[in-house]
């Protein structure tokens, strides 16, 4: 993982089709082969956010749009499509566990693992961390919609 | 958090073990201008948390859902002001604060999201 974000703020909507108010990275650090690194500083304007904490939701939109991120990074440097980000859907989220619910105030980073390919179908895993504390790991399954 | 915001509950019934929620959702919800813009779709994570927010209703406390077992998204849900949803939830206490969740989204005779977690109270 690189130290500093290649890609942050305005940027990442380069990487991710989602906009304001579902933005739930702030910043992508790359990765080498089948991984990618993502984070985000929680803030209490979050729509996932309640009582100080970043709930279930936010929490898996962060690891699906990292995987989004991931997608649309490489799509970006083999250049498909323009570049553009492409709109993408979760398929299934499976063994998803949840440590604890971070704070506002924290950086989640997720590091994501492309594990198969199938067409417009990556299985990835994930694992999300407030420095080296493991918050939540889960399984995801998403589609790119690529026409 | 979503409910009477982002969805709202029309109707709740119970038959047998399964609790029925009639509910539609608020077309106008910013979150669709952002997923995505031009072509809003119920995100995945909202399914989820909107059967758990009807899974709060019937136990009457928060939830934390720490184990999300399998959460299949087969269709999307693409929201209108016409569109009636069907969350349909049953409910397991399994051990002290834990309890097991089942949930399905549908519209009409279309299965959208299937929820199987478990959680635990907050009391």
């Amino acid at each position: 993982m690189n130290k500093e974000p290649l890609y942050q703020g305005e940027k990442i909507k380069d990487l991710i089709p989602q906009r304001e108010p579902m933005m739930m990275i702030d910043s992508y650090y790359g990765g080498n082969g089948n991984e990618g690194v993502a984070g985000l500083t929680i803030k209490d304007n979050n729509i996932f956010c309640e009582n100080g904490m970043l709930h279930e939701p936010g929490i898996v939109e962060h690891v699906a749009q990292t995987a989004a991120a991931f997608n649309g990074y490489n799509n970006r440097i083999s250049a498909q499509n323009g570049g553009e980000p492409h709109i993408g859907y979760i398929g299934d989220v499976k063994n998803c566990i949840i440590n604890r619910l971070p704070n506002v105030g924290e950086t989640i980073i997720t590091h994501i693992t492309l594990i198969t390919r199938v067409l417009n179908v990556g299985l990835m895993t994930a694992e999300t961390k407030v420095n080296d504390e493991v918050i939540a790991t889960c399984q995801i399954k998403l589609f790119e919609k690529t026409d | 958090m979503l409910l009477d915001n982002y969805f709202y509950i029309e109707k709740q019934e119970k038959d047998e073990e399964d609790f029925l929620f009639l509910v539609r959702l608020n077309t106008e919800h910013p979150i669709f201008n952002g997923h995505f813009p031009g072509n809003p779709i119920s995100p995945g994570v909202c399914n989820i948390q909107m059967i758990k927010e009807c899974a709060e209703r019937i136990m009457g406390c928060q939830l934390t859902l720490d184990n999300i077992k399998q959460c299949k998204f087969s269709n999307l849900i693409i929201p209108s002001s016409e569109l009636r949803i069907t969350i349909s939830i049953r409910l397991q206490q399994i051990e002290g604060d834990r309890i097991k969740l089942h949930g399905i989204i549908s519209t009409g005779d279309i299965k959208n999201t299937e929820l199987k977690a478990e959680g635990k109270m907050i009391l």
